[in-house]
């Protein structure tokens, strides 16, 4: 091949993989109004709080993925459980938010351009009321249409982060609460 | 005692037995309904009223100085979080599939985070419509946190920060 035939080719094939590159440019997914809910049962009481107010980032190179819930946002039936949450056990005033740190693992094996279903590993680290705790639980992605369906399901203990219940209501809450995750993920855009 | 006055105090009995009922039953409703009432910020008067440029910048003041933890004692203390009135211009307007309605003031990635209740959006719906994009609108709601810290930031590569307001009302 001539010098200035082989140039040609190099420019040409770098201008392509430049291009192709940025299609797949989408690596950030982001939500504001991510909801959890947390379910307790006992043969005494059922209780039950809604948060619809998560924010979380999600990068879908590195699998990186951070959740930020604000306690007060937990939306419980009876507001005198909701205030007993907050002022007694998780002391919101001091320890407002809930923060998790995570990484996704083997993102590189989904295809977030196509539509389907995925379970894949998370593990982190969540803080809340002071203290930090590891969490390693298995979640659902569905990618569909462009968003991505994220959903999980764990359970937490109060004395995990040094939350205390009081004797007298040890019967009304159960020692393994159920913590559910659904966020709706969409495409970040500068 | 007579039967006259038998009677009368018969009756007299029945009376103070039928208020008692009464007033016990009353007692009994106003109990079970106050345990059932919620107070949401809409029943509230605010106990901060400032504009969103304000309030954003005094948050983050606060929660520098409280050590950049999550806690804004001057927002959310240690009667639980304060009722905020604010005033900004709306960067973005959105509907939830669950029927909420998030608002944000100054911008959606740096500003004032309004959630409104989908219960509250129903009863004021007209109120709601009115107002669009590039409106000036005046909200009033519950501080719940400031949604800010690095690792976003670094994930980002851009600012995103928020003062976080919830239960909210439209004010005209």
């Amino acid at each position: 091949m001539k010098m200035k035939k082989k140039k040609n080719l190099i420019l040409g094939f770098m201008i392509l993989v430049a291009f192709a590159a940025n299609l797949s440019a989408q690596d950030k997914y982001i939500t504001k109004t991510g909801h959890v809910w947390i379910h307790s049962k006992t043969p005494v009481k059922e209780i039950e709080a809604h948060n619809r107010q998560i924010t979380s980032i999600l990068d879908v190179k590195t699998g990186d993925m951070i959740v930020s819930c604000f306690l007060i946002d937990f939306k419980f039936d009876n507001q005198l459980v909701e205030e007993h949450f907050n002022e007694n056990y998780v002391e919101s005033a001091k320890y407002p938010k809930v923060k998790f740190k995570g990484k996704v693992e083997n993102v590189a094996s989904i295809d977030f351009t196509k539509n389907g279903t995925y379970k894949r590993m998370v593990s982190g680290v969540m803080e809340m009321h002071g203290k930090a705790v590891n969490i390693k639980k298995e979640g659902t992605a569905v990618v569909k249409d462009g968003k991505i369906i994220a959903k999980a399901a764990f359970t937490v203990t109060a004395e995990q982060f040094a939350i205390v219940i009081p004797e007298i209501v040890k019967d009304k809450i159960q020692k393994d609460i159920e913590v559910n995750v659904e966020f709706v993920y969409l495409p970040f855009k500068k | 005692m007579t039967s006259t006055k038998k009677r009368i105090l018969y009756i007299i009995l029945a009376l103070a037995l039928t208020g008692a009922l009464a007033g016990g039953g009353y007692v009994y409703y106003a109990f079970v309904y106050m345990q059932n009432h919620r107070t949401t910020p809409a029943d509230l008067e605010p106990e901060i009223t400032l504009s969103a440029e304000d309030l954003l910048k005094q948050v983050e003041e606060d929660w520098a100085k409280a050590g950049k933890t999550s806690a804004i004692p001057n927002f959310i203390g240690e009667d639980g979080a304060k009722i905020i009135q604010t005033t900004g211009k709306i960067a973005s307007k959105n509907a939830e599939e669950s029927g909420n309605i998030t608002i944000n003031l100054l911008s959606e990635a740096v500003g004032i985070n309004c959630q409104l209740d989908s219960t509250s959006v129903v009863e004021n719906k007209a109120t709601i419509d009115k107002y669009k994009v590039g409106d000036v609108v005046t909200i009033k709601g519950k501080c719940t946190g400031f949604d800010y810290d690095e690792e976003s930031f670094e994930m980002l590569g851009e600012e995103n920060k928020h003062v976080k307001l919830s239960e909210c009302v439209i004010i005209e």
